[in-house]
């Protein structure tokens, strides 16, 4: 019955638990992923779905690898669309892609930040500013509430041009330098920065933005925006393929980890599984009982030594070698009256002689015993040496090896 | 259920699989191999179902037998005795597991045994049990194993039975027969040479070599034309009550066993000896105060009760009070008594603070203090120190072992006679200790 109480009062709790983690209101996850499939804020689907409607393949897809692996691999391998909160690409990955765009092909690289061979070699500088709200959820959610916004002014190809207000949040970075020669400016923030260029020099279309932002979902549904992101799409040719690499945000999506090796082979695999298969026998064979439950009694413990230990270590802080040795004669007198029986009141001729005889013990040795046992008598100072000294006398006299 | 709960695994097993995971390894890098591999594998796996087939087609394929006292004495090796019998049609590997009372604290108790088909085999082991009460064994768990070795069945077997351990009645038994076959000396016990006699004539009997020859009866000698003697009985119906301390200073242990068990033990085998003898045997013990007292007595059902009463004894190691002591042996113990009191002094203070107690107890009584020798302290004393703190240790232990030996002096200048004891020797100390001073006629 009291059992069933506290399975009641448990459920009870739980239930509480979980009515007041559904009641509370959601908590805003900011994580820019742009992932295609992701619907939070910064997620991408919005995005994917505006794709399908500007160009005419029928699904956008998204890659997982360098593109430097996807030039080996795929030949042609189509317009990337890079969007990511910092792009640091390799000298490979730099080169393939100047390849392709020298090859007639286009792509655009939305980036807060971008590093590497790319910034060095086209000429051109990002300046990021606010960083907490990169990273700060808080900050984020203030300054999206607190409608703290810059105008971005879009130059169309005639020369006209269109304004867009975005929140500081997708405003926080710009070019702050660029090759004039290089670049063609598309996009400029409130202080004439570009956020949006094009490279020139090659018979393809290079495009850098430095608001990945726009292209979140958060941006492209709200419907000041949404004209924006479709702009900067629509510079890609409409009838070629376009991909999303999201490797540059999000690394590799697929399985990693040698398993993959592993799993592609017949023996590896036979392996494998019969390994995990194994392990999971033993754990739960292993775990089962073999006999019942012992539970621990803790013996009675004999304190003894550990008492003598503690005495002995208070005398040695006092270190009175006297008082100590006084103590050790006193032993050996009553052991020499117990075992040999003899008189131990004073130590004349006879008594060494006696001494000697019933102990077998040399005459030496008993005689330099004797003579230290008399200076203790006598109250000389003792050192550490003789004390030492004496040990070893003792020990040979009572036979201890 | 039951099935499934009692499939167990061999370490062959988890072999097997690790032999199979290898080979598959060098199996990728040499394909034949992991043909190989393969085909081992299902041989493995039919060993599997082989074996598993042959242990748990048959129902209750094993017996087993737990034969053991319904008393155990305390602080000797009792034997118990496992039976178990194969009634598989093929030979097996047995692994024995006895759940073992939990006061033992013995985990790792296994025996692996082989049995061929039919076979009855005995497994014989000691229980060495360290405090009296209720223990309690469980099942005895068997492992059943063929010849593949892969699977093992756990049979559950023997009966749950609880035995009680009780003071040491082995070596009450042991030392009972020696006193009576006066046998005593070859263990340690002296022969007391006789300075009072006793008057008190008991009977005729032939001469032996040993007898005493100025008592040789010399009308009965013409008579019988050989060597009389005549005999004389001993004092008898004297009482002798073993007094226990339970109080703080008995707690400590050797070689597992508490002082306060030897002494129980000890006082078991004294009453016992004292008995036989014609005394009569009594016990008291106190802690705080006088916990009870069991009045000498030389009835049949005495040394029963003695043993129930001290099997009883529970003690929660309270300092000790001597002079509720005191006060209950003058009024309860009349009659002038042997009182062998069971105790331990580790300092000659600790001794002083009593011996007034002692003292007048001693006045009316004839008082045995009986007390141990520090065996631990005495390891100290016999290894070499090696360094200056060891030297200090060393000497500090030499002092308390001192201190034991004035213990003794300063009771028996007071009149009270002392037993210093390892608490190994506890028992043959007392028994001499009691053979003395009756032979002396001191009581």
């Amino acid at each position: 019955m009291k059992e069933k109480k506290y399975v009641i009062f448990l459920i009870a709790v739980v239930a509480l638990y979980v009515v007041s983690e559904m009641l509370k209101p959601a908590k805003m996850n900011w994580l820019t992923t742009y992932h295609e499939a992701h619907s939070i804020p910064f997620g991408g689907i919005a995005m994917h779905n505006l794709m399908q409607d500007i160009f005419d393949q029928p699904s956008p897809k998204s890659e997982y690898r360098t593109l430097y692996e996807l030039a080996l691999e795929e030949s042609p391998m189509g317009n990337p669309l890079i969007i990511a909160d910092g792009i640091g690409m390799d000298g490979n990955d730099f080169n393939a892609l100047m390849k392709h765009i020298a090859a007639g092909g286009s792509a655009l690289l939305s980036a807060r930040n971008i590093q590497g061979p790319l910034a060095d070699s086209l000429g051109f500088n990002i300046r990021v500013e606010d960083e907490e709200l990169i990273y700060d959820f808080r900050a984020i959610q203030e300054a999206l509430t607190g409608q703290i916004e810059e105008t971005i002014t879009l130059n169309l190809p005639d020369d006209a041009k269109r304004e867009y207000s975005f929140s500081k949040v997708a405003t926080t970075s710009y070019f702050s330098r660029i090759e004039k020669d290089n670049f063609e400016v598309l996009a400029v923030n409130e202080d004439d920065d570009p956020v949006l260029i094009a490279y020139k020099k090659l018979s393809g279309n290079l495009y850098l933005s430095t608001m990945p932002l726009a292209f979140t979902n958060y941006f492209i549904l709200a419907e000041k925006t949404t004209e924006f992101a479709a702009a900067m799409l629509s510079h890609l040719p409409e009838d070629e393929v376009v991909f999303q690499n999201e490797y540059y945000q999000l690394g590799r999506q697929e399985a990693q980890t040698p398993l993959r090796v592993i799993l592609s082979n017949r023996a590896l695999r036979w392996g494998f599984f019969i390994l995990l298969f194994t392990v999971i026998i033993f754990m739960v064979f292993e775990s089962k009982r073999r006999q019942r439950i012992i539970p621990l009694i803790t013996p009675l413990k004999n304190m003894s030594i550990e008492f003598v230990e503690t005495l002995g270590r208070l005398y040695y802080r006092q270190s009175d070698h006297r008082k100590l040795a006084e103590k050790r004669v006193n032993y050996w007198k009553d052991f020499v009256r117990g075992h040999y029986n003899l008189r131990t009141d004073h130590f004349d001729e006879q008594f060494a002689v006696d001494l000697t005889n019933k102990s077998g013990q040399s005459r030496k040795s008993i005689n330099g015993l004797l003579e230290f046992i008399k200076r203790v008598e006598d109250g000389i100072a003792i050192n550490e040496g003789e004390l030492m000294q004496i040990e070893k006398q003792l020990n040979a006299f009572y036979g201890i090896e | 259920m039951s099935q499934v709960r009692s499939f167990y695994i061999t370490n062959r097993f988890f072999y097997a699989a690790g032999a199979l995971v290898f080979l598959f390894v060098v199996g990728f890098a040499v394909p034949w191999i992991a043909i190989i591999a393969e085909v081992s594998f299902y041989l493995s796996l039919a060993c599997l179902v082989i074996d598993t087939l042959l242990l748990f087609r048959v129902k209750d394929g094993i017996e087993l037998e737990r034969l053991c006292t319904e008393k155990f004495s305390n602080g000797d090796d009792n034997p118990v005795r496992l039976i178990v019998e194969n009634r598989y049609p093929i030979a097996l590997h047995l692994q024995v597991i006895d759940e073992l009372p939990e006061q033992l604290q013995i985990r790792g108790q296994r025996f692996e045994l082989d049995l061929g088909s039919g076979e009855v085999k005995e497994i014989d082991y000691n229980v060495r049990p360290l405090k009296r009460g209720e223990y309690s064994f469980g099942f005895v768990n068997v492992f059943a194993s063929t010849f593949l070795g892969v699977v093992r069945k756990r049979y559950q077997l023997g009966e749950v039975q609880s035995v009680a351990v009780y003071p040491s009645f082995i070596q009450m038994r042991k030392y009972e027969l020696l006193a009576i076959s006066n046998q005593l000396q070859e263990f340690g016990v002296k022969k007391i040479r006789r300075i009072g006699n006793n008057m008190e004539f008991e009977q005729i009997k032939n001469y032996v070599s040993g007898d005493d020859y100025r008592k040789v009866n010399w009308k009965a000698t013409a008579r019988k034309g050989r060597l009389m003697v005549n005999q004389y009985q001993d004092e008898r119906s004297q009482q002798v009550y073993s007094v226990i301390d339970k109080g703080r200073v008995m707690q400590m242990p050797f070689e597992g066993l508490s002082l306060l068990d030897y002494a129980i033990n000890s006082s078991l085998v004294i009453s016992n000896i004292a008995l036989k003898k014609g005394d009569k045997a009594g016990i008291v013990t106190f802690q705080q105060k006088v916990n009870s007292i069991l009045p000498a007595s030389s009835r049949n059902m005495q040394l029963n009760l003695i043993l129930e009463h001290l099997y009883k004894q529970k003690t929660g190691y309270k300092e000790t009070d001597y002079s509720k002591l005191y006060i209950a042996l003058k009024r309860k113990v009349t009659q002038r008594s042997l009182v062998l009191l069971y105790t331990n002094f580790e300092s000659l203070s600790a001794l002083k603070r009593q011996l007034p107690f002692l003292r007048k107890i001693r006045q009316q009584h004839l008082l045995v203090c009986i007390f141990f020798q520090n065996t631990e302290i005495e390891k100290v004393i016999n290894k070499k120190a090696i360094d200056l703190e060891e030297v200090y240790t060393k000497g500090i232990a030499e002092q308390l072992a001192f201190e034991k030996k004035l213990i003794v002096k300063e009771l028996q200048a007071h009149g009270i006679h002392t037993i210093l004891t390892p608490p190994k020797e506890l028992s043959v100390n007392t028994i001499n200790k009691y053979l003395e001073l009756k032979s002396r006629g001191l009581i």
